[in-house]
């Protein structure tokens, strides 16, 4: 029945999120009945409507500030609140503009309000790159049950950016070392970017990986070594067998020498 | 008037202190050892119908592009008025006019940058541009004071004056040195003299610290006439270029990043004595903003005195300020550029990680502080576990100090920062500048990652202490404006605050710490105090003595 919610959620969701990559416009969503996040937000959005006008119409209005990165972002105590969760959930749900998108679901684990459900199914319904990465990053300051599965999807993402984020995504949240299968699969990734993130999230859980892991060592992307040399090391890998590592205190990165030279100086 | 009485002093001065039999070298009014000039004829400058009363000190000026009489044109563009305070004069002593005999002569030409130079005498052009290079004629009865207009910045040019008799013989000739300021952006050393930030109405508590510690040496900009913009340390660079005639110019460099403060220069800073300038057009990237272009105070590297310091900037890879801005700084020479890897920044600028803070009790006269990680991390653990760390919990979801301890992944991410980038950055400080770790003040920070960075990946966690203004204000204490770091319980001071308490601690003696609360404006938003100030500094160094030999022989 979830599943049935669920689907029935995403294609609800998808006409006005699954715009084509250049941000064409989209209709809103319709509620669908039996949906579970998207009723109570709704359900929130009147009953604060009622109960909070002030303060539900300044959420309503908030406009996203320019960062200095010259991307956007919702600031301000009104964020810090958790009612504006279910308010930034509905306004996820009309917006049109991707850039406005990625800043709410930025915004929404700071409410700290409920948001952590919606995940999954507004990252299913989300056809811009960008506003997926967010999501996914969004997920650490998730419980493992709702993060999880939406990190595990986004490893599979079409766009490299969003399977990296899910990577580091999933090196930063307590539970990610129970995506240990899908960040190994990450491993032998076509884009450098995600392999070296998960690398890192293997490292960084503990996770011995070393067969899966030594032959990024000759891997031709720097950021690649790197991170597979720092995932041995904080593995014990490198105590066990150090001469993979040694051979990088020649690498032509300097990172990568750096670390390789600590290292071998530490098991001498 | 004064412009006048300047230069005569500096001319009869240089004319009388150069006996024959003496050497090359005498003192002038500008404060440092200036070789006269003698002519093509005479080596030992010696007229035969004169005496030495034909050798002129060097010109040492300043790009006259200002508009010092308001009619909507550069000063450059038109007749020296007596508005006009850019021009140095070139003045004929009473005894080199004397020295003509009738029938004489003076022929004027100029040579080397005669395009940046205009040769002005009693209102009419006589050569450079706009006139061509000569030679123009004067006669000696109509000889008299020359005003020397300069149209670029670091221009080098030579008038060659040629005394020619009625027979059409030379009898004697002098060559003037004629140089333009280059630009040379300033540094934190230097007394600061007005400052700017813009008020967005959220960002109050920082508006109100800057006006009642600085007064009316403070300016808040309306961010409702900027578009909310309130990175105004990205949008402009200042620069104040001295001339050696008391003129003073100063060039406000505008970043081709055109957000909010696009017009900001020319609406409030451009006028009399200050023009804006950009170099470079299109595509603007991060690295193109102003927080990414700092400079040095003045150092000694093997051997090579940079007396204004050199400038230095952010890159990725090949990515780093515009390529028009690179050149153009390093073809001013005095303040040779160097670049920093900010690859693993989100935002990607150098005041993130690095600043300069006076310190008169260090030999070199300041410290460069940096960021460190490790640092950070001794901070936050030196703080009680259980303590509520406030604005942090819903902001960055760390609600005590001991969720940030215990998030093996933070740690291990600043361990990176730190290993893959500070360490490497801290040692190209030291290459590039001459500095031991005697010179260093490292600060403690911590960063987190963050998602949908068209750059890097890395942003302050902890407000970044370092990313703070220089108020060294003339005879008033020298004051640091500085990021609050919040890290403390909701309600509790600055004095209960791990991080600032540790940051004030570590300063130099006799700075005044201010913290200024920039966290939902600023913090929030990716950049902190620096990124959100900018500041009108003096210029302290005269560049044709200090730099000479940066900027090389005529």
């Amino acid at each position: 029945m979830r599943s049935l919610c669920m689907l029935a959620t995403a294609i609800a969701l998808c006409v006005p999120a699954c715009a084509p990559e250049d941000g064409g416009e989209a209709a809103p969503a319709a509620i669908e009945a039996g949906d579970d996040w998207h009723a109570w937000a709704e359900a929130e959005v009147a009953r604060l409507s009622r109960e909070r006008p002030e303060f539900a119409a300044a959420v309503l209005a908030l406009e996203p500030t320019v960062t200095r990165a010259d991307t956007l972002r919702f600031t301000g105590p009104v964020v810090r609140d958790a009612d504006a969760a279910p308010l930034f959930l509905h306004r996820f749900s009309q917006e049109r503009d991707p850039a406005v998108r990625a800043a709410l679901a930025e915004a929404l684990p700071r409410t700290g309000g409920r948001y952590a459900d919606a995940l999954g199914d507004l990252y299913a319904a989300e056809g811009d790159a960008l506003v997926r990465e967010v999501l996914v990053a969004s997920a650490w300051r998730a419980p493992a049950d709702d993060a999880l599965a939406v990190i595990e999807a986004a490893l599979a993402d079409p766009a490299p950016r969003v399977r990296a984020t899910a990577a580091h995504t999933a090196s930063r949240h307590t539970d990610g070392a129970r995506l240990t299968g899908a960040l190994a699969e990450r491993l032998s990734d076509d884009a450098a970017p995600v392999r070296a993130a998960a690398a890192r999230a293997l490292g960084v859980h503990g996770v011995a990986q070393a067969a899966a892991l030594e032959p990024l060592l000759a891997d031709a992307d720097a950021d690649v070594r790197l991170a597979a040399l720092r995932a041995l090391d904080r593995t014990g890998a490198i105590a066990a067998d150090p001469a993979p590592a040694a051979r990088l205190t020649a690498d032509p990165d300097p990172r990568v020498r750096r670390l390789a030279a600590r290292i071998a100086s530490e098991v001498h | 008037m004064q412009r006048h009485l300047a230069a005569a002093l500096v001319t009869a001065f240089a004319a009388a202190c150069a006996a024959p039999g003496d050497d090359a070298s005498t003192d002038d009014d500008t404060g440092g050892d200036v070789p006269p000039k003698s002519d093509s004829a005479n080596p030992d400058g010696e007229d035969p119908r004169g005496g030495r009363s034909w050798l002129f000190s060097d010109v040492n000026g300043v790009a006259n592009l200002d508009d010092d009489d308001g009619d909507g044109l550069a000063d450059f563009d038109r007749a020296p008025s007596a508005a006009d305070d850019d021009v140095s004069v070139l003045v004929f002593p009473d005894t080199a006019l004397a020295a003509l005999e009738p029938g004489d002569t003076v022929e004027l030409s100029l040579s080397g940058d005669a395009g940046d130079v205009q040769i002005w005498l009693g209102g009419e052009l006589l050569v450079g541009d706009g006139a061509g290079t000569g030679p123009v004629a004067v006669g000696g009865d109509d000889l008299g004071d020359i005003e020397i207009s300069f149209g670029g910045f670091g221009a080098v040019a030579e008038l060659h004056l040629d005394v020619v008799t009625e027979g059409g013989e030379v009898a004697h000739s002098a060559t003037v040195a004629l140089r333009s300021a280059p630009v040379i952006i300033n540094h934190h050393l230097q007394p600061a003299e007005h400052f700017w930030a813009v008020s967005v109405g959220s960002n109050g508590a920082f508006i109100d610290t800057y006006e009642s510690v600085l007064g009316d040496r403070f300016t808040a900009v309306s961010g409702f006439r900027y578009g909310g913009d309130v990175w105004i340390q990205d949008e402009i660079e200042f620069s104040a270029l001295p001339g050696d005639q008391g003129q003073r110019l100063d060039v406000v460099i505008d970043s081709i990043r055109n957000r909010g403060l696009a017009d900001f220069a020319r609406d409030m800073l451009v006028g009399p004595g200050t023009i804006a300038r950009t170099w470079g057009s299109g595509f603007a990237t991060t690295y193109d903003s102003f927080g990414n272009l700092e400079a040095s105070p003045p150092v000694t590297v093997d051997g090579v005195e940079y007396p204004f310091g050199r400038a230095y900037y952010g890159r990725r890879g090949n990515e780093g300020i515009h390529p028009a801005v690179a050149a153009f700084l390093a073809d001013q020479k005095v303040q040779k550029p160097f670049a920093l890897d900010t690859t693993w920044l989100c935002v990607g600028h150098v005041d993130e990680f690095s600043s300069f803070v006076p310190d008169p009790s260090s030999p070199k006269g300041f410290k460069l502080l940096i960021a460190d990680t490790q640092l950070g991390w001794d901070v936050v653990q030196s703080a009680p576990a259980g303590m509520s760390i406030g604005r942090y919990g819903p902001d960055h979801g760390y609600f005590t100090a001991g969720d940030l301890i215990d998030d093996r992944e933070l740690e291990a991410f600043n361990d990176e920062i730190q290993a893959d980038y500070l360490d490497p950055i801290l040692a190209t400080f030291k290459d590039e500048l001459g500095l031991t770790e005697a010179d260093v003040i490292r600060v403690p920070a911590l960063f987190e990652r963050v998602a949908g960075c068209r750059a890097g990946f890395a942003v302050a966690l902890v407000p970044g202490t370092v990313n703070l203004i220089v108020a060294n204000v003339p005879g008033e204490p020298v004051r640091l404006f500085v990021p609050d770091p919040h890290f403390r319980p909701s309600g509790a001071g600055v004095s209960e605050d791990v991080f600032a308490q540790d940051f004030a601690a570590r300063m130099p003696d006799g700075l005044e710490v201010h913290f200024v609360d920039n966290w939902d404006t600023y913090h929030l938003n990716l950049g902190e105090v620096h990124c959100g100030t900018n500041v009108r500094r003096t210029p302290t160094e005269d560049w044709w003595t200090a730099a000479a030999h940066l900027l090389g022989g005529q």
